[in-house]
């Protein structure tokens, strides 16, 4: 089978290939449209909209309180980032302090939950790829942190724990002691997933020099995240437009220049551990105090921010978040965009995947990890 | 074979063999032998696709009960678990899906909205369907938002206690 | 000088900006500035060319109060320190106008004009594929409207939200 370049000119000699939405490699509901040459993708469009539940037009029918379980299920795996967003986009709006250990708390949880949702993805991405072994590990893992958010939040996959003015559970004395051991355990598994995935023949041929984005490729769509960051490019908001109390902490944002899947997986693993760092750190300096500001209206009152749009941003577990929100002045947002990070990411598939092979067409996707009730919203 | 004996001494006969062998009819092995082995579609739609996964994982392990054997296919599989909200453009694919499951089928909803329609249920909702019996049978209900994974196999088993029971649907349909 | 702050300028001085429409407070962004529709790719270009990519769009429903809808664009920078690099541009666009496309700008604009179009009903001009990208094909409601309430009936809802647009009863009282 000839290897040269696609030649547009003769549609005879392609063949249209659909791709979900029910597929096991779709990560949720996406239906891709890819037209293939033989054996290589010289075009795809993804179509989504499967998962579309509304949110924005909630946001405009609810009290600001009453939207908080909407958040955390736009990006499940990201879900107390989310709802976090939220709250700290509404305290901005309205101007409501945040006690200090609140903040500190906040980022404790957050942290853990990234660190979650890149295991998740290690296990999902590798499964991808035929390799069901990282999946059983990963999980695992993972349901150590989850067990450790339910004794904090209460839930397992999709939280609820913020409110305006700090977080309505306080951790326990014996967290932070629950907490190191969780990272110890995290940190014994690294050095096994790099003898187990990244020294695999199979999974370096598989990614490496796959579905490369350059620099210039991810402005173009507007790519952030792990994606952005293993095109070189070392954008996080965190660093870039820092909130809560990330810049206490010292942390690294890991990039790789390479910009194809392997250097993605590499970036996400790296990530996890600067995740760990921050962590440690926090619960370092976890001050003693209240964790929900005095006279907070907790979910009970209707609050009513003064009139305003406010463009707040934080680091999912995905790339950048934003929530536009707009105030008239009532007890209900006017206007609630939310501008995930998998939408430009997975538009910008539609420039990394042609001239790939099918095969590898799957462990492009997986690599940008995407989750579509997040882009469908 | 061919011999018939009065139901008295098939009682008799029953009794004296057990635990070595056991007689019943035959539909009643055949629900025993689905229920015990039960094979999933890999369907996840939302947030409760991610509870379906951990419990396929070691720590909740559905390995035990018979029913971690995913299929891709939903012509391989004749268990299909709605975990997830059901948007209006979705549901006409998933009716597609279970038309193609072949017989004998059972569904499991799993989650509020796929009871209901869940958390984004409200008068003047536009996007999703309020609950998957608007359009298919649900044999087993899981109300979660979303289910512990205990709940899920709860579910699994109350819909395999159904499936040797030989009743399908809700509690109005008992057709085998 | 921020670079944000010098593209800003640089719209400023190629006449592309107007004055406000209406007074709203914007926080978050670095610089923001109102362009008219007809100025708009112009404006992207020299962002697009300026190293900024396109962060968001956001479309609003003014049309009660003022008429007009709210296009309210956000670019940013990847290697701006803090404070942010974000430059909003908001467009005016009064009921029925047309805004010119910007997908030959950014690849990313084709996705968001789509869900603006789909939920608002806003043309696009020259854009390749106007269609719909999250409704099911063949919606004829634009849903984040205001005016929009509720479906007409279907098998999909049942009694209680037939009690169509009535108000979330949570929020009615005080």
């Amino acid at each position: 089978m000839s290897l040269s370049a696609p030649d547009l000119e003769d549609p005879q000699d392609t063949y249209t290939l659909n791709m979900g939405p029910q597929h096991p490699s779709t990560h949720g509901v996406l239906r891709l449209k890819l037209t293939l040459r033989g054996e290589r993708v010289i075009a795809v469009e993804p179509v989504i909209g499967y998962s579309h539940r509304a949110h924005e037009k909630m946001a405009e029918t609810r009290t600001y309180a009453q939207f908080l379980p909407n958040t955390s299920r736009q990006d499940y795996l990201s879900g107390l980032i989310y709802n976090l967003a939220w709250v700290e986009a509404v305290e901005k709006l309205a101007s409501i302090p945040v006690p200090e250990r609140a903040l500190v708390a906040r980022v404790i949880l957050a942290e853990f939950n990234r660190i979650s949702s890149h295991l998740l993805w290690v296990g999902a991405f590798l499964a991808d790829l035929g390799a069901v072994t990282p999946f059983l590990y990963t999980f695992d893992d993972r349901e150590a942190i989850v067990g450790l958010l339910e004794t904090v939040t209460g839930s397992r996959l999709t939280y609820c724990t913020g409110r305006f003015g700090g977080l309505s559970k306080d951790l326990d004395a014996d967290f932070p002691r629950r907490a190191r051991e969780v990272l110890v355990r995290l940190r014994a598994r690294w050095p096994e997933l790099e003898g187990l995935i990244e020294d695999n023949v199979i999974f370096r041929q598989r990614t490496m020099g796959v579905g490369v984005m350059t620099e210039e490729q991810c402005r173009h769509w507007g790519v952030t995240g792990p994606v952005l960051r293993a095109s070189g490019v070392p954008y996080d908001v965190r660093k870039m437009e820092p909130y809560g109390a990330y810049p206490r902490y010292a942390f690294t944002i890991p990039t790789r220049p390479e910009g194809d899947v392997f250097a993605r997986y590499m970036v996400r693993i790296a990530e996890m551990e600067q995740s760990c760092r921050i962590i440690e750190q926090a619960l370092d300096g976890l001050p003693e105090g209240p964790i929900l500001q005095e006279g907070s209206i907790g979910v009970k009152k209707r609050l009513k921010p003064p009139a305003g749009t406010l463009y707040y941003a934080v680091e999912s577990a995905r790339g950048a978040y934003g929530i536009v929100l707009t105030s008239e002045g009532g007890t209900e947002p006017y206007r609630a965009k939310f501008r995930t990070p998998s939408y430009a990411n997975l538009a910008a598939l539609q420039d990394m995947m042609p001239g790939s092979m099918v095969a590898d067409a799957v462990a492009i996707l997986g690599s940008l990890d995407v989750v579509m009730p997040e882009i469908d919203r | 074979m061919g011999v018939t004996l009065p139901d008295r001494q098939l009682d008799e006969l029953a009794e004296e063999a057990s635990p070595f062998v056991r007689l019943a009819m035959v539909e009643d092995v055949l629900n025993l032998a689905r229920a015990n082995s039960l094979w999933p579609l890999t369907f996840g739609l939302a947030c409760c696709a991610i509870e379906m996964m951990a419990v396929g994982m070691a720590k909740y392990d559905l390995d035990r009960f018979g029913a971690a054997v995913f299929r891709p296919s939903p012509r391989q599989a004749d268990l299909m678990i709605l975990a997830g909200t059901i948007s209006r453009k979705m549901a006409p694919v998933i009716k597609t899906l279970w038309d193609q499951m072949p017989e004998p089928k059972w569904s499991i909803a799993m989650g509020g909205c796929t009871i209901s329609g869940g958390p984004f249920k409200y008068p003047g909702e536009y996007a999703i369907s309020e609950g998957a019996e608007k359009f298919m049978r649900v044999d087993v209900h899981i109300p979660g938002c979303p289910p512990r994974p205990e709940a899920l196999i709860a579910g699994i088993l109350r819909l395999e206690e159904k499936i040797k029971q030989g009743r399908r649907g809700g509690a109005g349909e008992q057709n085998g | 000088m921020s670079r944000t702050a010098e593209l800003a300028g640089e719209l400023d001085r190629a006449g592309l900006t107007a004055a406000a429409p209406i007074e709203q407070q914007l926080v978050g962004v670095a610089e923001s500035r109102w362009v008219p529709p007809e100025h708009l790719v112009p404006a992207a270009a020299a962002a697009r060319r300026a190293g900024f990519f396109f962060e968001s769009m956001t479309c609003t429903d003014r049309l009660a109060a003022h008429g007009a809808l709210e296009l309210l664009y956000t670019f940013n920078r990847y290697d701006e320190p803090p404070p942010p690099a974000r430059l909003a541009v908001r467009v005016w666009v009064p009921h029925g106008m047309s805004v010119p496309t910007l997908t030959r700008v950014y690849g990313i604009a084709e996705w968001n004009e789509r869900e603006a179009w789909e939920f608002y009903g806003i043309r696009f001009a020259g854009h390749p594929n106007l269609t719909w990208l999250l409704l099911p094909e063949g919606t004829e409601f634009h849903p984040l409207l205001k005016s929009f309430t509720a479906p007409p009936p279907s098998a999909f809802d049942d009694s209680l939200s037939a009690a169509r647009g009535a108000p979330n009863p949570a929020v009615s009282e005080s």
